[in-house]
C-alpha cells in the first residue's frame, strides 16, 4: 500500500506501517489470535484478481503502525490450492497490489508442533524476519507435553513465545516480541533447516541457470523460491519464472528434477529432510510422555465417528440446526417485517401521494426489508455453524456424509452448505467458504439455490390449499396436502444430485485435488470467534448483498408503477364520487331523521363517512346499536359504501400494474409463458417476483385485485385465484396450472439476493448468470413437464 | 512383521509405514503432513474415507488416495494397540529401524536415499 515513493509525500508516521502476515497451518486457531490482536478493527476484501477472501487489521505498536493480514490456513508453501498459493505468494511479495511482508507471525499448535514446525521451517528460510506464537500450550500442558520455548529461541535466534490465543493469554508478550523484532530489522535466524545435497545442488544449479540470463548476471530471487519451482513442478513458482525466462526454464526444470533426484520426488526429499531436522531439533527441546494417552478427544470421536452412533448424533444435531433456523428466526423475521412495513406507513403519513412516496414506501423501505427480513436466519445459522466449527465438530460431520456426496462428485464439506439452503440459499452459499476445493465449491453454490428455501413455501402454501384436497393417505396417516409439500422439498434435493455430478464433470473440469482433512480436537468454543465471525458475516451480507436487491427491487418497482396513467386515476375518482353520492343519497333521509344536529343535506358523502366514524351512536359495540332499527339500516349502508371503495381501490390498484411497463411486458412474453399454461398475468407475477419468488403471492393479489397485502393465508386471493377466469371464460386456474406454477417456482432462481452472493462468493458474473440460466431453464422444462402430463391424465 | 496396505487394515491398527504411495500429488501432500517411511500411524477409523493418526494429529483420507501405501503392522490386541505401541521415531532420530532396511530392496524409489534415513 505504501510504497517507497508515496510516503517521501506522506507525513513520516505513515511510512511507519509495517506489515504483519499470520501464517499457520488450518485448525492451529489463527483467527482466533488474529481477532485477539486486532480486535473489531478489521477490514474483509478479496485479493486482487483472486476470490481468496483478504482479512487484514490495524493496530499500533509502539513507535510502529501495523497493518496484520490473516493469510488462509495451510500446511506448507507448496502450494496446492488457491488460498495456499496466495500464502505463497504474499510471503514471497510477488502478488500484485502487496507489497512485501516486514514480519512473518507463525502460529503453532503446542500439541501437534511436529508438523507444525513444518511450515514454520520454510517460513525461516524466507529472510524475513519471524516470531512463532505457539498457541494452545494450556492444551498440550494438559497432555503432558513440555517445551522449551527459551531454549528454542535461543537456538534459532527467533522468539517462540507460548500463548492461549482464545483466553487472551500471552498476546501482550508475542505483541511486545513482534516490537523488539521489527527494531532489530531484518535479523535472520541463528539456524535453518540443513537441505540435503541433492536440493541444494538443484538450487544452484537453477540459480546459475537464472544468473546467466540476467543482465547483472546475478539470481535475483530467494533461495526458497527457487526451491519451490524446483520442487513443485508445474506449480506457482515454475510459472512466475517462465513469464520472465520463457518455456525454456520448463526444460531447464525438468532436466534438474531428473538429474538431482534421480527418479526419485523431490517432495518426498523435501518432506523427509524438514522432518528430519524437526525431529532432531525437538529431541532436546521438547518433553513428551513416550505413550500416547487415549485423549477425551479420542473418546468423543469413537462416539461421534461412529457408523451407527455418529449417525444418530449428526441427524439429530442436523435437524436441530434447521428447526433453530426455521423456528428461531420466525419471530425475529416477522418484527423486521412488521417493523418496516410500520416504517412504510408513517412515510405515507408524511409523505404527499405520487409517485415519491410510493418510491420510498413500495420501493426502497420495502426493498431493505426484502434484504434484512433474511439476517435473522443467516445470523443464526452462522452462529450454530461458528459454534460446531469451533468445537471441531464440522470435520466429523464431513466425514460422516463425504461417503454419499462422493458419489456426486463432490465431498463431505459440501453437506452444511446444502443444508442450510434449506432455510435460505443465502448463508448456505456463504457457508461454502469452508470447502477449500474450488471446484467442489463453485458446483455446491451452484446447485444450493436448488434447495427448497422458505421464500418458497409461500408459493407452495397457497397453491396446495387451493388446489390440492385435504384427503388423508394410506388409512389416515399422511395428510395429502403435507405429502406433495414433502414432495416439493424432495424436487430441489433430487435434481440436484444429477446436476451436480453433471456439473463437476463436464463444466467445472481440472485437476481433483485431494480430499485431506484435518480432524482437529475438541474444544470449548470461544464466544468471541463466535460472536466476532457472526458480525463479520451479517456485516458482508448486509453491506454487499443489500446494494444489489435494493436496486433491483427498485427497478421492478418502477416497471409496475410507471407509466401510471391521469386518466385511470381521473376515472377511478369519479367511480368514487358516484358511490360517494350514492352512500348520501340513501344515508340522508335517515341520518337527519336521527339527529339534525350532527348530519346535514350539505355534507358530501365522504364527510358523512367521516362523521360517522366519530359518532359514539356507530362505535360497535354500542348498546344502542342493537336496539336501533334505524342505526343497523344506516351502518349497514355505510359498510356497503365501505366495501364498494375498497372494490374500487383494489381495481385501480389491478388496472394501473395492468398497464405499467411490467404489465405490457407480461403481455409480451405470453406466448412463451403459453406452454405453461400461464396466461400473460401469470408471467407478469412472475418477472415481478425477479427480486425475490415471495414476492410473487403479493404480486397476484395486485394484479387479481385483492391489494398487495395479501399472503398465502389470505382468504380472498385463495378465493380470486380459484375464480379467476381467462378470457374465453374458462377458469384460469387449475390444478395443472397450479402444479406447473408450482414447479416452475421450486426449481428457478427467482431471487436476486441469492445472484448477489454468487456473484460476490465467485466474484464474477458469469457465474451467477449461469445459475440464473440453468435454473430458469430447468423451471421452465419442469413447469412445461408437470402442466402437459397433469393435463393428460388428470384432467383428460 | 508383515507389510499390510494402509486401505486394508482394520479400525484400531497401528503400525510404521513401510513405503508411500506412487500418487506423486497426494502423497507429497501426505509427505508434509508426516505419514513419512518409518513413521508409527494408526488406522483410527478403517473403510472410506480413512481416519488416520499421525502424532497427535488425525486427518482423513479417501481410501483411494491412500493406495500404495503400506503399514508393518503391529501385533497388538485390535483397540488399545496403538496406545500401547511405542514408535517414537518422530520424535527422536533413532537409528535405522529394522523395518527400513527390510524394505531397501523391495523399494524402487527409495534407493538412492542414503540422506534420508530417519
Amino acid at each position: 500500500m505504501m510504497s517507497g515513493q508515496v510516503s517521501s509525500t506522506l507525513p513520516t508516521a505513515d511510512a511507519a506501517i509495517k506489515r504483519i502476515a499470520l501464517v499457520g497451518n488450518p485448525n492451529t486457531g489463527k483467527t482466533t489470535l488474529f481477532n485477539a490482536i486486532t480486535g473489531l478493527n478489521q477490514k474483509v476484501a478479496n485479493y486482487p484478481g483472486v476470490t481468496v477472501e483478504r482479512k487484514s487489521g490495524r493496530l499500533k505498536l509502539g513507535a510502529y503502525r501495523l497493518e496484520t493480514i490473516d493469510l488462509p490456513g495451510t500446511y506448507s508453501l507448496a502450494a496446492r490450492s488457491l488460498d495456499e498459493s496466495v500464502v505463497t505468494d504474499v510471503l514471497f511479495g510477488c502478488l500484485d497490489g502487496e507489497p512485501p511482508i516486514d514480519l512473518i507471525v507463525a502460529i503453532a499448535d503446542a500439541g501437534n508442533l511436529t508438523r507444525n514446525l513444518y511450515l514454520v521451517s520454510q517460513a525461516l528460510e524466507l529472510g524475513t524476519p519471524v516470531v512463532v506464537a505457539l498457541n494452545m500450550m494450556d492444551i498440550a500442558e494438559a497432555k503432558g507435553v513440555k517445551i522449551d520455548c527459551e531454549g528454542l529461541s535461543q537456538r534459532l535466534g527467533v522468539p517462540f513465545v507460548p500463548v492461549c490465543a482464545n483466553r487472551r493469554k500471552g498476546i501482550g508478550e508475542l505483541l511486545s516480541r513482534m516490537e523488539e523484532t521489527l527494531e532489530q530489522g531484518g535479523s535472520k535466524p541463528r539456524e535453518t533447516p540443513i537441505l540435503p545435497e541433492t536440493l541444494r545442488l538443484g538450487i544452484y544449479r537453477l540459480k546459475e541457470w537464472i544468473a546467466a540470463r540476467s543482465p547483472e548476471g546475478v539470481c535475483p530471487f530467494r533461495d526458497a523460491e527457487l526451491l519451490r519451482a524446483l520442487v513443485d513442478a508445474g506449480k506457482g513458482a515454475e510459472k512466475r519464472l517462465a513469464i520472465l525466462y520463457g518455456e525454456e526454464i520448463g526444460v531447464c526444470l525438468e532436466s534438474l528434477r531428473l538429474q538431482v533426484g534421480k527418479g526419485a520426488s523431490l517432495a518426498a526429499i523435501e518432506a523427509e529432510a524438514r522432518y528430519k531436522w524437526i525431529n532432531n531439533l525437538l529431541a532436546s527441546y521438547i518433553q513428551k510422555p513416550d505413550r500416547l494417552v487415549r485423549t477425551r478427544s479420542d473418546r468423543i470421536d469413537e462416539i461421534l465417528t461412529h457408523k451407527l452412533f455418529g449417525g444418530a448424533v449428526f441427524v439429530f444435531l442436523m435437524a436441530f440446526v434447521f428447526q433453530a433456523i426455521y423456528v428461531g428466526a420466525g419471530p425475529l423475521m416477522d418484527a423486521i417485517d412488521s417493523g418496516f412495513g410500520f416504517l412504510g406507513e408513517i412515510v405515507s403519513a408524511f409523505l404527499p401521494e405520487g409517485a415519491l412516496r410510493s418510491l420510498i414506501a413500495d420501493g426502497i423501505i420495502a426493498g431493505a426489508g426484502g434484504v434484512l427480513v433474511f439476517l435473522p436466519q443467516i445470523a443464526i445459522l452462522f452462529f450454530l455453524i461458528a459454534i460446531l466449527e469451533d468445537c471441531g465438530y464440522l470435520p466429523r460431520a464431513a466425514y460422516l456424509m463425504d461417503k454419499l456426496l462422493s458419489h456426486c462428485g463432490l465431498s463431505g464439506k459440501s453437506f452444511i452448505p446444502m443444508l442450510s439452503s434449506f432455510a435460505c440459499a443465502i448463508p448456505g452459499i456463504m457457508a461454502t467458504r469452508t470447502i477449500e476445493n474450488r471446484r467442489d465449491r463453485l458446483v455446491t453454490i451452484l446447485v444450493a439455490p436448488l434447495m427448497s428455501c422458505s421464500a418458497r413455501l409461500p408459493v407452495y402454501l397457497i397453491f396446495i390449499a387451493a388446489f390440492i384436497p385435504d384427503e388423508r393417505l394410506f388409512g389416515s396417516w399422511i395428510g395429502l396436502r403435507g405429502f406433495v409439500l414433502l414432495l416439493f422439498y424432495l424436487l430441489g434435493v433430487g435434481l440436484a444430485i444429477p446436476i451436480a455430478w453433471f456439473l463437476k464433470k463436464v463444466l467445472v473440469k481440472g485437476y481433483d485435488a485431494p480430499f485431506v482433512m484435518e480432524m482437529p480436537s475438541y474444544k470449548i468454543p470461544g464466544l468471541r470467534t463466535v460472536f466476532l465471525f457472526v458480525f463479520e458475516q451479517s456485516k458482508a451480507f448486509v453491506l454487499r448483498a443489500g446494494t444489489v436487491i435494493l436496486s433491483v427491487t427498485v427497478v421492478v418497482w418502477a416497471l409496475a408503477y410507471f407509466p401510471h396513467s391521469s386518466s385511470i386515476l381521473q376515472r377511478y375518482d369519479r367511480l368514487r364520487d358516484e358511490a360517494a353520492e350514492q352512500f348520501r343519497k340513501n344515508s340522508l333521509p335517515l341520518l337527519t331523521m336521527l339527529d339534525s344536529n350532527a348530519y346535514s343535506s350539505s355534507m358530501s358523502g365522504g364527510d358523512i363517512g367521516k362523521a360517522m366514524e366519530n359518532d359514539p351512536r356507530f362505535q360497535n359495540p354500542s348498546p344502542q346499536l342493537s336496539s336501533n332499527e334505524t342505526l343497523e339500516r344506516i351502518l349497514a349502508l355505510r359498510n356497503s359504501y365501505q366495501e364498494e371503495l375498497d372494490r374500487i381501490g383494489g381495481e385501480e390498484q389491478g388496472e394501473l400494474v395492468r398497464s405499467s411497463f411490467l404489465g405490457r411486458l407480461g403481455k409480451w412474453i405470453e406466448p412463451a409463458v403459453q406452454p405453461l399454461g400461464w396466461d400473460w398475468r401469470i408471467g407478469m407475477a412472475a418477472i415481478s417476483s425477479l427480486p425475490a419468488r415471495e414476492l410473487v403471492v403479493a404480486s397476484l393479489g395486485t394484479i387479481f385485485n385483492v391489494g398487495a397485502d395479501s399472503d398465502e393465508s389470505s382468504v380472498s386471493l385463495r378465493q380470486a385465484i380459484m375464480e379467476a377466469k381467462r378470457d374465453d371464460g374458462a377458469p384460469l386456474f387449475n390444478l395443472a396450472v397450479a402444479l406447473s406454477i408450482m414447479v416452475f417456482f421450486a426449481l428457478c432462481c427467482q431471487c436476486a439476493a441469492t445472484l448477489a452472493v454468487i456473484r460476490r462468493e465467485t466474484n464474477s458474473w458469469k457465474w451467477p448468470l449461469f445459475a440464473f440460466g440453468y435454473m430458469t431453464a430447468l423451471g421452465y422444462i419442469g413447469a412445461f413437464a408437470a402442466y402437459h402430463l397433469t393435463m393428460k391424465f388428470y384432467l383428460s | 512383521m508383515k507389510e499390510h496396505f494402509l486401505v486394508d487394515c482394520r479400525s484400531g491398527a497401528s503400525g510404521v509405514v513401510s513405503r508411500v504411495g506412487a500418487d506423486s500429488f497426494l502423497a507429497a501432500r501426505l509427505q508434509e503432513l508426516g505419514i513419512l517411511p518409518g513413521v508409527w500411524i494408526r488406522v483410527v477409523r478403517s473403510g472410506d474415507p480413512v481416519i488416520l493418526q499421525i502424532g497427535d494429529s488425525r486427518f482423513c483420507v479417501r481410501a483411494r488416495d491412500l493406495r500404495g501405501f503400506s503399514l508393518y503392522l503391529y501385533d497388538g490386541d485390535s483397540d488399545d494397540a496403538g496406545y500401547s505401541a511405542i514408535f517414537p521415531s518422530e520424535l527422536s532420530p533413532a537409528p535405522a529401524e529394522p523395518a527400513l532396511s527390510m524394505t531397501g530392496a523391495s523399494e524402487p524409489s527409495w534407493g538412492n536415499s542414503s540422506n534420508l534415513q530417519l
